[in-house]
């Protein structure tokens, strides 16, 4: 008789060889290949012993949260993709109560894995709430494993070999997370049978969906932020304004990008994708003229992402709105710092400290504060107290920033509507870079 | 020292690589000298600009940025604050909040009022405000070199850099060096022969703690080029996806007088002037994998020891700390904002590998140069 153990992230077959579709007779397998094991070996009723599942013994959980329709349907549909599968929710939506409710019917060992310490916490502080028993979390120094642990990415890597036996549902919230390389043991090393992925947007571009489907599941449910608005979410209006470069900061972009542009011509390159502008870097290590082109781009797109006009617009933009609490967010930390001290707004990034950043956001909650300039780091990953306005000073390509920023605004309130202005610099390559960001 | 990884500068042909190697005192080395010396008392922000713009001077970047690693490793940068700067923004944004600060007189009221409670000027308060960031930092003091010292010291840490892709190290030498000898009996996988000519064979396994590597060949290649003949040969993958396996020889009576270490780099002066902190049989805390390297066993091995003799540890993945410890560490830990200072408070504990136990806390590092200023921080 077959008996299955676990070691060390992998499941040993101690005796016959298991063979599975497309592979080759093997007495072990990557622990995420557990359920297929398990099926197969029920299906050909060949007799095993399981001792790989060494999973934590949960108590009874029951939670009074309640589902709204859209969420009743994603936990509908991932229970009936056998428990496994990507949730597409945007921010706001509730993706944390579809999880909650999930672990409820469940009710099995739970390992949630989130990105950033900020996160363990708030999700330490739903879950207990919701099940009012104690939540184990790792990561940022503390080792507690309960039936319900919370745990983030680096910490679920870390001790993946140790614990990876013991969870039999595992929740990856903001999933697109899972596709770097050093993440994708997390999943491969947990023999958890059910999987949940949640997220705001699933970009093919940024997350390679067919190693999310072979890890976590296919995407069960999706839904938008236009889905929702003005039901679930606030109503909200995006606003792109066109701004016109100064005369001089026009002719020195002109210069800069012509630099870039004819070192493309002179080489004939095309950069089509963001894999051609890899390759394009990778020419500046060995050829100094790519080098000066690249520097020559970003010096361009400096001047474009960081217009005097768009700061003007910006001032004039909070006169007339000063009672809106306002996040306006940038690419980079410099601008926010500039800004900060031209404008006196208290600054969060990621050179933050910690304590500053929870008594900046706790003003803001409070409406001591009413703006906070940052630039990416609030993007995801921190739960940002509700605002009415975000002004985009500038961004990157992508969508999923696009979104999570977006989301930031669209926690609804009675009579709320939200604004999100978007500043792009006229005849520049920024143009091109909002309607990439907005593309769906 | 050695310099940041992505500025190593080699050429490669049949089978051989070489550092590029600065063989005679270029212009760019004294511009370089000039610009920090004229950055004294200036912002480290300031500093930095002058230095991106020495790229396009005609020099390879990675020449002129790993020139300018090596100055910043004899440079002092301090931050400067009549009040904590955390408490000027506070003060600052708490009463700038009521109204929105759009033009210039707008901005000084707010400033006045703040200064004025705090017994401040404007421009001192200004100057206070972001005083803890690293661009803010003034530049203190520069240990200016000759720039032939610099041409040897940029290709001695060029070579180190490079070096840190070894898979094996033949070091043959003459002469005695105590510390390099008990040096070379703490590496296991060393072969030490022969007593008047020496030879030693290191053999290495790729890593991906290529800091942690460079560092150790430093301190033994820094006590062997100081010797009077000495002759190295090397088998390197560079970079790792590469391969090919390159080889790489250099001696005293050649390419090594092209070669000198920096003395002032604080991390080689530790590294070398104190004696080495014997470790307790366990610690307060300790990094698995790295104890059962230096001991030559497995990990598991390590692991089944400690769980004989009954110890409790926490287990922070491959990072064990003891209960008592553990409170201490992660308060003190916050307390720290670079990595120099990390990596000083932990090794001091015993700890080898600081960035495992970064990591089992919880931090990330906005890497910089020089290394030991990166930031630590944890979202």
């Amino acid at each position: 008789m077959r008996e299955l153990n676990y070691s060390r992230g992998q499941i040993v077959v101690d005796g016959e060889p298991v063979y599975l579709d497309q592979l080759e007779p093997m007495n072990s397998f990557p622990a995420y290949m557990y359920h297929q094991i398990i099926q197969h070996l029920e299906k050909s009723g060949e007799p095993y012993r399981d001792n790989a599942a060494q999973l934590l013994e949960t108590p009874r959980l029951k939670t009074t949260f309640q589902l709204r329709d859209y969420q009743s349907s994603a936990l509908k549909y991932w229970t009936q993709a056998d428990c496994r599968g990507i949730v597409v929710l945007p921010t706001g939506s509730g993706k944390t109560v579809l999880a909650v409710k999930a672990i409820e019917e469940q009710q099995c060992s739970t390992l949630v894995v989130v990105p950033t310490l900020v996160l363990v916490d708030q999700w330490r502080q739903v879950l207990e709430q919701a099940f009012n028993i104690p939540i184990g979390a790792l990561g940022g120094g503390k080792e507690e494993i309960e039936p319900l642990t919370v745990s983030t990415y680096d910490s679920a890597r870390l001790r993946a070999r140790k614990l990876g036996n013991l969870f039999d549902f595992i929740v990856f919230d903001e999933v697109h997370h899972l596709t770097a390389p050093s993440n994708r043991r997390i999943a491969e090393r947990y023999l958890a049978r059910k999987r949940m992925g949640l997220t705001a947007t699933l970009q093919k571009a940024e997350a390679p969906l067919e190693i999310l489907e072979e890890l976590v599941g296919p995407k069960v449910f999706e839904l938008g932020v236009t889905d929702l608005a003005g039901s679930h979410l606030a109503d909200f209006t995006v606003k792109t304004i066109r701004l016109p470069l100064s005369a001089a900061e026009q002719f020195e972009y002109n210069r800069q990008y012509n630099i870039y542009r004819d070192y493309l011509k002179k080489r004939n390159l095309q950069i089509r994708s963001s894999r051609d502008y890899l390759n394009f870097v990778k020419r500046t290590g060995r050829d100094p003229e790519a080098r000066r082109a690249l520097t020559a781009r970003n010096q361009a797109m400096d001047i474009a992402l960081n217009s005097s006009s768009k700061i003007a617009y910006l001032k004039q933009l909070l006169k007339s709105n000063p009672g809106e609490k306002t996040l306006i967010f940038t690419s980079h930390n410099k601008l926010v710092y500039n800004l900060s001290k031209e404008m006196l707004i208290p600054a969060i990034t990621h050179q933050t400290p910690q304590e500053e950043r929870e008594d900046i956001l706790g003003r803001f909650h409070s409406g001591d504060y009413k703006r906070i300039l940052t630039s990416r780091v609030l993007d995801e990953g921190v739960d940002v107290p509700d605002a009415s306005m975000a002004v985009i000073l500038s961004g990157s390509g992508s969508n999923r920033q696009f979104v999570q920023r977006l989301g930031r605004i669209l926690r609804k309130s009675p009579g709320k509507e939200a604004f999100l202005f978007e500043l792009v610099s006229q005849g520049t390559a920024e143009v091109y870079m909002s309607y990439r960001r907005k593309r769906q | 020292m050695n310099l940041p990884f992505e500025h190593i500068r080699m050429y490669r042909r049949q089978g051989v690589i070489k550092p590029v190697f600065i063989r005679e005192p270029l212009g760019i080395l004294d511009t370089l000298i000039a610009v920090f010396k004229d950055h004294r008392e200036k912002k480290r922000g300031q500093l930095n600009e002058v230095v991106s713009d020495c790229e396009h001077l005609g020099y390879d970047f990675r020449m002129v940025r790993g020139i300018a690693s090596v100055l910043e490793s004899r440079s002092l940068f301090q931050s400067r604050s009549s009040i904590p700067p955390l408490d000027a923004r506070r003060q600052v944004f708490t009463e700038a909040a009521a109204s929105v600060v759009a033009s210039k007189n707008e901005r000084l009221r707010v400033l006045e009022a703040v200064a004025e409670r705090n017994g401040l000027t404007v421009e001192m308060l200004e100057d206070n405000l972001y005083a803890d960031l690293e661009d803010e930092q003034y530049l203190v003091d520069f240990n200016e070199p000759s720039n032939e010292e610099l041409m040897r010291y940029y290709n001695y840490a060029n070579m180190i850099a490079l070096l840190a892709y070894s898979l094996r190290l033949e070091i043959r030498y003459s002469g005695s060096d105590e510390y390099l000898e008990n040096l070379l009996k703490r590496i296991k996988t060393a072969e030490v022969s022969g007593t008047n000519r020496k030879k030693v064979v290191i053999e290495l396994k790729p890593t991906r703690r290529l800091g942690q590597r460079a560092s150790r060949i430093d301190e033994i290649l820094s006590r062997v080029i100081a010797l009077p003949e000495w002759r190295l040969k090397t088998n390197i993958k560079y970079p790792q996806r590469y391969k090919t396996v390159c080889t790489f020889e250099i001696d005293s009576g050649g390419d090594g007088k092209l070669l000198a270490v920096d003395r002032s780099d604080p991390e080689t002066i530790i590294e070398i002037g104190l004696p080495k902190k014997k470790l307790y049989k366990y610690g307060d805390i300790l990094v698995v994998d790295d104890l059962a390297r230096r001991q030559g066993v497995t990990a598991a091995q390590i692991l089944k020891e400690i769980s004989e003799e009954g110890s409790k540890y926490i287990d922070l993945g491959g990072v064990l700390v003891s209960s008592k410890k553990h409170q201490e560490i992660e308060a003190n830990l916050k307390t720290l904002n670079t990595l120099g200072e990390a990596q000083t408070y932990l090794r001091a504990l015993g700890v080898g590998d600081f960035m495992a136990v970064l990591e089992s806390f919880g931090y990330q590092i906005e890497w910089s140069k020089p290394r030991r200023n990166s930031k630590i921080y944890r979202l």
